[in-house]
């Protein structure tokens, strides 16, 4: 902890709202530091015998800077106890802020510094917001080059094969994929979000799978694929095995997302005779890796199944201890083909291996659930809609 | 979760009121705050939500008695309705210590009533408070439209309707003209007060 930090943790247990209750009730006086892994800087924010009285956001201040501050969801706080004698702004009471900063939240006019979130300035008019997927801050060390796009240029052209990775410095970039109707926008995604594949890192080849343009002016820092792919080829069988199918199933939800099939017609055929293996909800750790058979990730939704993704030898199936995809064992079912054979995987090695991560690799892993998880929310939405 | 101010010698807890859209929350909480005035701390809150407005302020009970030696004051909230405001409904209803449920008497409210009431439960239940345990107190509201001709419910079908298994204090309202206000949120107030009075018992 710092000096004068008094006391901090973390925002998704302890959110903005409660902590300015918290602070008012006890009347201190101090600074309250913000810190999100998704801006460069802090938000701070003053307080005077417990009453907000001015705050910095980036190059917001006073009010427009606190209200700002309610959309970093995701991050660290600490309170230092200080004098402050920075300039009284803000005269609106304790909970009208706090009431207001959460209604903004909630009308979705304050701009969520997360990972995943809802592209409000890319909406284009007539259609759904897409979700927007940001990355952590980005770690230079592995940036070799830099790139620069103009607003509609193509980055990666599905089908073509190609082997580079890009993250994002500046800009958003729309993905799309190819459709029976045309070029089809899935996502949009922003800085520190990566463009490219962990397949890229083993197989020769490798075919890109789904489109990249730039939707403005974009700069990309080029990553140094020689250093990451030796760092991933460092790794046990296990957890190449546990990346590659994240890709795996990276790949199928995306099909999943675009395809206009009647998937829940197809999903009753393909589960015709499967046993189911894992229950939608359970609370299970255990994770697996497929030795023989196939497996079916299912959503289980009022109107029928949907299989998100189909599953064979080395691949998983379980719950990873590091990652959250939002597909097994909380949020959907595992069935299994009749000569499903699994062998259970050490998480606890896993999750050591992925603690020992470099900053770029665990920010790509980060990324890509972050993806899996976004794309089969579209899915699931399709879905709920029909 | 009543929060004991030390340097204050203050206890704060928080009523919220709860109920269908338009059936009478907000109507309830100008109306105290306009005829108690004396017993209002600070200004009014009002936030603009979409369907109902989101109200808030200080209220300090008379006659309550202290606690521990330490004063009073009671937040008085109402709860947006509408399912986006998540983050709204979170704070609010996140350690409330006692809840006023404000239900519609007109005829087709009925079906509104018992599913905000089910949405109560569940959402204490994310709060991990229990319906059956927090302080809780019913008004049947707009009891006076009858005599304009608007058909409503009777007190017995409404008790049939949201209180059976509840078995809570519930008053006839008509918060327009702030009829049954006041004993409402006397009687929230008593049941909250004595559940926290329970709750430093097995503290000690």
């Amino acid at each position: 902890m710092q000096s004068g930090v008094v006391f901090s943790g973390d925002l998704e247990y302890l959110n903005l709202g409660e902590l300015i209750q918290l602070i008012g009730s006890n009347g201190s006086t101090g600074m309250l530091r913000i810190i999100s892994k998704y801006v460069e800087n802090p938000g701070l924010i003053y307080f005077r015998e417990g009453n907000p009285i001015n705050a910095t956001a980036g190059a917001q201040n006073g009010l427009e800077a606190l209200y700002a501050l309610f959309g970093w969801t995701e991050g660290d706080f600490e309170f230092v106890r200080q004098t402050v004698d920075v300039k009284h702004i803000i005269k609106s009471s304790r909970m009208e802020i706090i009431l207001e900063g959460l209604r903004l939240l909630d009308d979705g006019n304050i701009e969520v510094k997360g990972a995943v979130s809802v592209d409000i300035d890319g909406k284009e008019p007539g259609k759904d917001p897409l979700p927007l997927i940001r990355g952590p801050m980005i770690d230079y060390m592995d940036v070799v080059a830099e790139e620069e796009y103009q607003d509609g240029q193509p980055i990666v052209n599905e089908g073509k094969h190609g082997v580079w990775i890009w993250v994002i410095l500046e800009g958003k970039i729309k993905i799309c994929k190819e459709t029976a109707e045309g070029m089809a926008p899935l996502l949009n995604v922003g800085a520190g979000s990566f463009i490219g594949s962990m397949s890229s890192f083993s197989a020769e080849g490798y075919v890109r799978s789904a489109s990249a343009v730039a939707s403005d002016r974009v700069i990309l820092g080029v990553l140094d694929r020689q250093r990451l792919s030796h760092e991933f080829s460092t790794f046990s069988a296990e957890f190449k095995n546990v990346l590659l199918s994240l890709d795996n199933r990276l790949k199928q939800v995306t099909d999943l997302a675009l395809s206009s099939k009647k998937n829940m017609q197809e999903a009753q055929k393909k589960l015709k005779d499967k046993k189911l293996i894992i229950k939608e909800g359970s609370e299970k750790k255990k994770l697996f890796s497929i030795r023989h058979g196939k497996a079916f990730i299912v959503k289980k939704l009022p109107q029928g199944q949907l299989v998100f993704c189909e599953l064979g030898p080395n691949d998983f199936v379980g719950r990873i201890p590091f990652l959250n995809i939002g597909h097994e064992p909380d949020s959907a079912a595992v069935y299994g083909t009749e000569d499903l054979e699994m062998d259970a995987l050490d998480t606890n090695a896993l999750a050591q291996e992925h603690s020992r991560l470099s900053g770029t690799m665990a920010n790509m892993v980060e990324n890509f659930s972050n993806f899996i998880a976004a794309t089969t929310d579209i899915a699931l939405n399709i879905e709920k809609k029909q | 979760m009543a929060v004991f101010n030390i340097n204050k010698r203050e206890i704060e807890c928080k009523i919220v009121y709860y109920g269908p859209g338009r059936g009478g929350k907000t109507t309830n909480l100008e109306y105290i705050f306009k005829a108690y005035k004396k017993q209002v701390k600070g200004e009014m809150v009002s936030i603009d939500t979409e369907g109902d407005r989101t109200l808030f302020f200080d209220f300090l009970p008379m006659d309550l008695g202290k606690i521990k030696g330490c004063d009073v004051r009671v937040q008085l909230f109402t709860v947006p309705g509408q399912v986006q405001y998540s983050s709204t409904r979170k704070l609010v209803l996140k350690g409330a210590d006692g809840i006023v449920f404000v239900a519609d008497s007109m005829d087709i409210r009925r079906e509104k009533n018992m599913l905000s009431l089910k949405d109560l439960q569940k959402n204490l239940k994310e709060y991990n408070l229990s319906i059956f345990k927090v302080p809780l107190v019913l008004q049947y509201n707009k009891r006076d439209l009858a005599k304009d001709g608007i058909p409503i419910m009777s007190i017995e079908q409404m008790d049939k309707d949201l209180n059976r298994q509840l078995k809570v204090p519930a008053f006839e309202g008509s918060a327009l003209n702030g009829d049954g206000v006041g004993p409402t949120l006397q009687a929230c107030m008593r049941l909250t007060l004595q559940s926290l009075q329970k709750q430093l018992k097995w503290a000690e």
